[in-house]
């Protein structure tokens, strides 16, 4: 369990972000590394110790599946968001991580912790297309690029974005493998 | 609350910005 900070999970040789745990997430055993994007503290809980809790407080299951249900269907939302063009799915992955920042890193003031190819790996998208895209907002002043980390300037004109270019017609498995 | 009721399990370590840990749960710095 995280108990502070912020950390990324990646598959190394293979994505460089495919998660991200805040203070309070449950983080279960996994093939990955994690990467602490700021200092941050965990407790490594073995099983016979959860097992032991759970038998003292039997609720605690229910949260733990709350919180595991919550983590599928924000993978579930991520493989529906394939099918939108590279920058939407930029635009939402960037949104969702200020809201997140600002919910469970309230100190870090609105900062997204994290560095462009983490950015690119949990939006689906190439390096080189999330830097592309990251300087042409910069330079429209959307967001405000720094050392491994970013902020949002204009989340109103970040979402037009999504709203002013075209949306993809729904589409069923062919479309979905195009 | 449940937060609350599990953080004093196991033991506490940390990680530093930058830090990695791998699956084999041995802590290195960046």
């Amino acid at each position: 369990m995280l108990t502070r900070g912020c950390v990324t999970l990646s598959l190394p040789d293979q994505f460089p972000a495919v998660d991200v745990f805040w203070q309070g997430d449950l983080i279960g055993p996994s093939s990955g590394r994690l990467r602490a994007v700021v200092a941050s503290e965990y407790r490594e809980i073995s099983q016979a110790d959860l097992l032991q809790e759970l038998a003292r407080q039997p609720d605690l299951a229910a949260w733990i599946l709350q919180q595991q249900q919550q983590r599928i269907d924000v993978l579930r939302d991520r493989i529906l968001w394939l099918r939108r063009p590279v920058e939407h799915r930029l635009v939402r992955t960037l949104m969702a991580l200020d809201l997140q920042a600002k919910d469970r890193m309230p100190e870090a003031s609105g900062i997204i912790p994290l560095t462009q190819r983490e950015l690119a790996g949990l939006a689906g998208a190439t390096r080189e297309n999330t830097s592309t895209s990251l300087n042409r907002w910069s330079t429209q002043g959307l967001v405000e690029l720094q050392r491994r980390r970013l902020r949002i300037l204009s989340h109103k004109r970040l979402i037009e974005v999504i709203n002013q270019s075209p949306q993809p017609a729904p589409t069923g498995a062919a479309g979905a493998a195009a | 609350m449940h937060f609350e009721a599990i953080r004093h399990l196991g033991l506490a370590k940390s990680l530093p910005a930058g830090g990695y840990l791998d699956a084999d749960a041995t802590a290195t710095a960046a």
